[in-house]
C-alpha cells in the first residue's frame, strides 16, 4: 500500500504540471515553451534510456558471454541515450500540444484519473510477475506491462468519450473548408505553438469531417455495425494515441527515475 | 517490525492516503472546471480591441500603449491641422491678394479718370437724394480689383480648399492611427484562447472622431458658418479699406482745394464768356454762357484731375496697398480663428473619446465585464 501511495504521490506532479502548462501555454513565448519541451523531453528520455538499458542487459545476459568484448561494448551508453532523446523530443512536443489545446479539459481529467490506475496496474503486474520474472528485472517488466495495459485502457476510455462529445457540424463544408475553419480558430502568442495547434486542429477537423460524412453516428440495430463504427472512430482517433502514449512514457519516466536506485542494472 | 514501526507505517499510510485523495480530487476539479482553474491559476487579462469591426486580443501593456499613442496622435493631428490651415489660408490669400495688388493701377486709372470722377459724383448725389439704392462705387471697385469675379466666390474657393485639406488630413490621421494600433495589436500576438476577451474596448467611435465624422462632427462644423460670414462682408471690407466708398471723402481730402479752385475757374469762365462775346449772341446768349461755362468746368476739372494724378497717384496706390495688406491680415486672422476654434474643439473631442474608449483599462477584471 505504501509503495502504491508513494508512486501516486510521485506521479501527481506530472498532471499538475500539465494543467499549469495548459493554463499558461497560450500566453508563453517561444523561448519558455522551448525550455519546457526540452525539460520534459529530458525526463522522458531518461526513462526511455533506463528502460532500454534494462532491455539491452536482458538481451546481453541471455545472448552473450560475460567475457565477450561485445558484452561490454553493447551494454548501452551514449548511443542509447541519444536514441532515447530523439524519440522523446517529438513525444514531448505531442504531449504538450495536446495539453495546450483549449478543448483539452476532458483530456486533462483523464490524465489525473489515470495516475492511480497506472500505479494500481503496476502493483498488479508486480504481483502477477512475482515468481516468474527475475528479481532484478521484476519491477521494470511489471511497469512495462502496466504501461501497455494502461495505454489500452486510457486510449479506449478517451475514444469512447470522444464518441459522445459534440462536434462542429461540417455537413455543408468541404474537407478543406472544415480544416481551414478549425485551424483558423487556433491562436497562441508563440508562433511555433500557434502553428502546431493549427495542425492539430486541422487533423481533428479531418477526423470529424470523415466521421460525419462516412460514419454518421452509432447504429443501434446491429452489434457488428456498432463494432465497425467504433473501430472506424478508433482508427480516426489513432493520432490521439500518440498523445496518450507520450503521457504514459512521461509517467513511466517519472517512476523510473524515482526507483532508479533500486533498478540500476549494475555493471554486469 | 516493531509496534512503533507499525503505528508509524499506519499513520504514514493514512497521511499519504489523505494527500493522494486530496491531490487527486483537487486536480480533477481543476482539470474539469475552467472557472476554478482560472481562480487558482489566474491568467493574464485579455483586452479585446475592436477596430474596423475586427477584434484584436491584446495584453494590458499593449492596450495602455494604444491609449498613449492615441493621445499622441490626437495632439499631432491638431498640430498638423493647424499647420495645414496656416499654410493653406496664407497661400491662397497670398495668391488672391497678389492678383488684387496687380490690378491697383487699373483702379487708379479709373479713379483719376473723368468718367470715374463724374460717376462717383453723380452716384453720390443720387444716393444722397435717395434715387439710387445700389452701391455703385463698391461694385465698380470690386469689379476692377477682382477682374469681374465675385470676391465672395473667391473666398468660398479658399475655404473650400482649406476644408478639403482638413478632410484629407483627418482621413490620413485616421488611417495612420488605425495602422499604428493594428500594428501594435499584431506585435502583441496575444492568444485569444478561443474565447471572448475579458474586457472589450470599442474603438470604432474613436476612429470616427479621428476621421472628423465623430459625435462633434468636426468636418461639418468646419464647412459651415465661416464662408458666409467672411464672404458677405468681403466687398464691404474691401471698400472700407480702400476708402473709395465715399468718393466725396476721397476727393475732399487731397483735392478739396482743387475742387474749390475748379469752381472758381468755372465762375471765371462764366464771367469771361459774358464779357468776351456771348452778349453778341442775342437770344442765344444764355446757352452760349452755359456751354462756355461747362466747357471751362470740364476742362478745368480735367486739368485738375491730371494734376492730381501726377501729384497723388503713387501715394494713393501706396495707401491702397497698405489697406489691402491690412485687409489681408484681418481676413487671414478671421479665417484662421474660425478653423482654429474648430480644430481645438475637435482635439478636445478626440481627447475625451480616447479617455472614454480606454476607460475600461482602469476597471478591475470581473465576470460582468466579459463580453
Amino acid at each position: 500500500m505504501r509503495h502504491f501511495l508513494n508512486d501516486i504521490l510521485w506521479l501527481l506532479p506530472l498532471p499538475l504540471a500539465l494543467i499549469v502548462f495548459h493554463q499558461f501555454a497560450l500566453d508563453a513565448s517561444d523561448a519558455v515553451l522551448g525550455v519546457i519541451a526540452g525539460l520534459l523531453a529530458l525526463v522522458m528520455a531518461s526513462g526511455l534510456w533506463l528502460r532500454a538499458l534494462v532491455r539491452r542487459r536482458l538481451f546481453l545476459a541471455g545472448a552473450l558471454c560475460p567475457e565477450s568484448f561485445w558484452h561490454r561494448r553493447l551494454r548501452g551508453g551514449v548511443g542509447l541515450a541519444a536514441a532515447a532523446l530523439v524519440l522523446a523530443l517529438p513525444l514531448a512536443v505531442i504531449l504538450l500540444v495536446s495539453t495546450a489545446r483549449p478543448s483539452s479539459a476532458y483530456f486533462l481529467f483523464a490524465l489525473v484519473v489515470n495516475v492511480p490506475v497506472l500505479a494500481a496496474l503496476w502493483q498488479m503486474g508486480f504481483r502477477l510477475l512475482d515468481g516468474h520474472a527475475v528479481a532484478r528485472f521484476h519491477p521494470v517488466l511489471a511497469l512495462r506491462s502496466a504501461v501497455r495495459v494502461n495505454f489500452l485502457l486510457l486510449f479506449g476510455a478517451l475514444a469512447i468519450t470522444a464518441l459522445f462529445q459534440s462536434y462542429p457540424d461540417f455537413g455543408g463544408l468541404t474537407l478543406a473548408q472544415a480544416m481551414l475553419s478549425e485551424a483558423g480558430r487556433q491562436d497562441a502568442q508563440s508562433q511555433l505553438l500557434s502553428g502546431l495547434l493549427q495542425v492539430a486542429a486541422a487533423k481533428d477537423a479531418l477526423a470529424w469531417w470523415l466521421g460525419q460524412q462516412w460514419l454518421p453516428g452509432i447504429p443501434g440495430s446491429s452489434l457488428v455495425e456498432v463494432v465497425l463504427v467504433l473501430g472506424a472512430w478508433t482508427l480516426l482517433l489513432a493520432t490521439d494515441a500518440l498523445a496518450v502514449w507520450s503521457y504514459l512514457i512521461a509517467c513511466s519516466a517519472v517512476l523510473t527515475l524515482a526507483h532508479w536506485r533500486e533498478w540500476h542494472p549494475g555493471a554486469s | 517490525m516493531t509496534t512503533a514501526d507499525s503505528e508509524g507505517g499506519w499513520a504514514g499510510n493514512v497521511t499519504r492516503g489523505f494527500l493522494v485523495l486530496a491531490g487527486l480530487a483537487l486536480l480533477a476539479v481543476v482539470a474539469l472546471d475552467p472557472e476554478i482553474r482560472g481562480m487558482m491559476l489566474p491568467q493574464r487579462i485579455v483586452y479585446g480591441i475592436v477596430l474596423e469591426g475586427e477584434m484584436f486580443p491584446v495584453d494590458r501593456d499593449t492596450a495602455e500603449r494604444m491609449a498613449e499613442r492615441s493621445q499622441a496622435r490626437a495632439t499631432m493631428g491638431r498640430l498638423e491641422a493647424e499647420r495645414r490651415v496656416h499654410d493653406r489660408v496664407g497661400g491662397e490669400l497670398d495668391a488672391l491678394f497678389a492678383a488684387v495688388h496687380a490690378r491697383l493701377p487699373d483702379l487708379a486709372d479709373w479713379y483719376f479718370s473723368m468718367p470715374g470722377e463724374y460717376a462717383r459724383l453723380s452716384m453720390l448725389l443720387l444716393e444722397q437724394s435717395g434715387l439710387s439704392q445700389g452701391d455703385y462705387l463698391a461694385s465698380r471697385t470690386v469689379a476692377i480689383l477682382f477682374d469681374g469675379d465675385d470676391p465672395a466666390e473667391s473666398l468660398a474657393r479658399v475655404e473650400s480648399l482649406v476644408e478639403g485639406e482638413l478632410a484629407e488630413h483627418a482621413l490620413e490621421l485616421r488611417a495612420a492611427w488605425l495602422a499604428e494600433l493594428i500594428g501594435l495589436a499584431q506585435d502583441s500576438r496575444l492568444a485569444s484562447r478561443g474565447s471572448a476577451p475579458d474586457l472589450a474596448l470599442q474603438l470604432d467611435a474613436l476612429a470616427d472622431e479621428f476621421g472628423g465624422q465623430g459625435s462633434r462632427e468636426f468636418m461639418a462644423r468646419v464647412s459651415t458658418g465661416s464662408a458666409s460670414a467672411a464672404a458677405s462682408g468681403a466687398a464691404a471690407l474691401v471698400m472700407a479699406r480702400l476708402g473709395t466708398r465715399a468718393g466725396g471723402a476721397a476727393l475732399a481730402g487731397s483735392r478739396a482745394s482743387a475742387r474749390i479752385a475748379g469752381q472758381g475757374v468755372a465762375r471765371l469762365g462764366t464771367a469771361g464768356a459774358g464779357s468776351l462775346g456771348c452778349a453778341a449772341a442775342g437770344p442765344a446768349a444764355l446757352g452760349c454762357v452755359v456751354l462756355v461755362a461747362t466747357a471751362t468746368w470740364v476742362t478745368a476739372d480735367w486739368a485738375l484731375l491730371e494734376m492730381d494724378e501726377r501729384l497723388h497717384r503713387d501715394e494713393r496706390i501706396a495707401g491702397w496697398e497698405a489697406r489691402l495688406r491690412q485687409l489681408r491680415v484681418e481676413m487671414e486672422e478671421h479665417l484662421i480663428r474660425h478653423y482654429q476654434d474648430a480644430i481645438v474643439e475637435w482635439h478636445a473631442a478626440l481627447e475625451l473619446e480616447v479617455e472614454r474608449s480606454f476607460s475600461p483599462l482602469t476597471a478591475k477584471r470581473s465576470p460582468e465585464l466579459r463580453s
